[in-house]
């Protein structure tokens, strides 16, 4: 990335920092042993692993030994889901029930969905307006054949964070495992295991300045899993496969220095959030999707009506500006975003909305020239639409949401 | 003079054609003011406008449209607000 470039989609991935990149070198050059191996060369390996495995275990406040390590987010959500309805059924003969939400990633929806065809039953449990689950709702959900609940720390796409540790007391007094996928909280906001009552936790290094490949699922002492990668004895038996060493050393740097800039980080973010939520004030007709208090400070949705959110993209990247969509392509039309559906919002609406995402890098220069872009396309893109269509719109607008009018 | 870049796929799809049919059709109307350009996303002037739907619609440098044909009445209402700016 030149540096006239503004990245602003580290909800996607972040750059690897340069100090991760220095730590990971001698495992890709001279230390190339394999960790399992007993001579020398595999165990200086072998500490270097187990070194990174106590740094990460100490961010999210676990034992070294409830840390597995795995290929990124998706393979630790994969490994939770079915590792713990393997345990209970190694046979997956159906019958059980499961509580997630909609808003999860497809990392989540999708085993749920593949459960489902198994003969499993799945509740997703609605969120507000915001994205945000009841706890309540949950509790009201559970039966006696309630197996796991999911519940995601904080969304991909609009940043709002869930009620976790509320959800975690329930499933907790009713000793059902509590599996949170936290790929976009860990590195971000605090997160400690304990605090929190959950039992699995997955995570993954790229989002927080890491290298991509390498993930990580928390499991707490006492949950049993069945592997879903079956091979050698690594992890305990819980993921089979030659270590990725140098993958999980630059893990374990980024946890080192996500720890040590913790304050300066938070500071910095905060305030280039407030920069760019000056596009919800100068702007009109604009809304911030995610929950303007519960949420991740680094990722701003914005649903900015009577503009194609993919219209809107495409000119801030040609503009050396990235950010992201969540509509997907899906058999030659366009989908909006299942999340800001399942939060209520129209299909209008939806269509609207862009992701900005911040990153430690970013300074306040490259927010200014942001906002100022957006501004002036959002003024020729709204031209686009016939004037007697643009109306005052406020967060009621039956335009926004699905079902009203 | 109002410039207009149409950006298909080679094959051109449906709506690329549309488009193709909704640009003209204004271009005819407003004679004189509109040039039409159309690329395919394999020619290397495409490349600027980081292609990830046709068809893609470009006015003075503003992507306008992807991934559709834009109405006819909105390109319409936008020509003349730039016309009106000239």
């Amino acid at each position: 990335m030149n540096h006239t470039e503004i990245y602003l989609d580290h909800s996607a991935t972040t750059p690897i920092d340069p100090e991760v990149l220095e730590a990971m070198m001698p495992f890709l050059r001279e230390n190339y042993g394999n960790p399992s191996s007993i001579h020398l060369a595999g165990r200086r390996v072998r500490q270097a692993v187990e070194s990174a495995r106590d740094r990460i275990a100490h961010f999210i406040g676990a034992k070294p030994g409830e840390i597995v390590f795995t290929s990124g987010g998706t393979e630790s959500d994969n490994l939770a889901l079915l590792g713990v309805i393997g345990q209970k059924d190694p046979h997956f003969n159906g019958g059980g029930h499961l509580i997630t939400t909609p808003i999860e990633h497809p990392a989540v929806l999708r085993p749920c969905a593949y459960l489902e065809t198994l003969g499993y039953r799945v509740t997703y449990v609605p969120v507000d307006r915001w994205g945000r689950v009841d706890p309540a709702s949950v509790e009201e959900a559970i039966t006696p054949e309630t197996q796991l609940i999911s519940v995601m720390m904080a969304n991909n796409e609009v940043g709002t964070l869930q009620p976790i540790r509320e959800i975690g007391a329930i499933a907790r007094n009713r000793g059902i495992p509590f599996h949170v996928d936290a790929v976009q909280a860990v590195g971000k906001v605090p997160v400690n295991v304990e605090e929190l009552n959950v039992d699995l936790l997955a995570f993954t290094a790229h989002k927080f300045h890491g290298p991509k490949g390498i993930g990580a699922l928390y499991v707490r002492s006492g949950i049993e899993l069945a592997p879903v990668t079956r091979g050698g004895h690594q992890e305990r038996g819980r993921r089979g496969g030659t270590e990725n060493a140098a993958g999980i050393v630059g893990f374990g740097k980024a946890a080192e220095i996500a720890q040590r800039d913790w304050d300066r980080n938070v500071q910095h973010i905060l305030h280039l959030r407030q920069q760019l939520l000056r596009l919800t004030r100068e702007l009109e007709m604009v809304r911030l999707n995610g929950h303007p208090e519960h949420t991740v400070p680094q990722t701003v949705n914005l649903c900015i009506l009577y503009v194609d959110g993919v219209a809107l993209q495409a000119n801030l990247s040609q503009r050396g500006i990235y950010i992201s969509v969540a509509s997907a392509c899906a058999s030659g039309s366009l989908e909006p975003s299942y999340v800001l559906k399942a939060m209520g919002l129209s299909d209008f609406a939806a269509y609207s909305s862009v992701r900005f995402s911040l990153g430690k890098d970013n300074t306040e220069e490259q927010i200014d020239r942001t906002v100022e872009q957006v501004k002036d396309l959002v003024g020729t893109l709204r031209l686009v639409t016939a004037p007697e269509d643009i109306g005052v719109c406020d967060e009621n607008c039956p335009c926004l949401w699905e079902g009203v009018g | 003079m109002i410039r207009i870049v149409i950006i298909e796929s080679p094959l051109r799809c449906r709506q690329c054609v549309k488009a193709e049919e909704v640009v003209y059709g204004l271009a005819e109307k407003y004679e004189g003011e509109i040039e039409v350009r159309i690329l395919n996303t394999l020619e290397e002037a495409a490349d600027r406008y980081g292609i990830v739907m046709t068809p893609t619609v470009v006015v003075n440098d503003v992507i306008i449209s992807t991934g559709k044909a834009p109405r006819p009445e909105r390109l319409e209402g936008l020509l003349l607000r730039l016309r009106g700016s000239d």
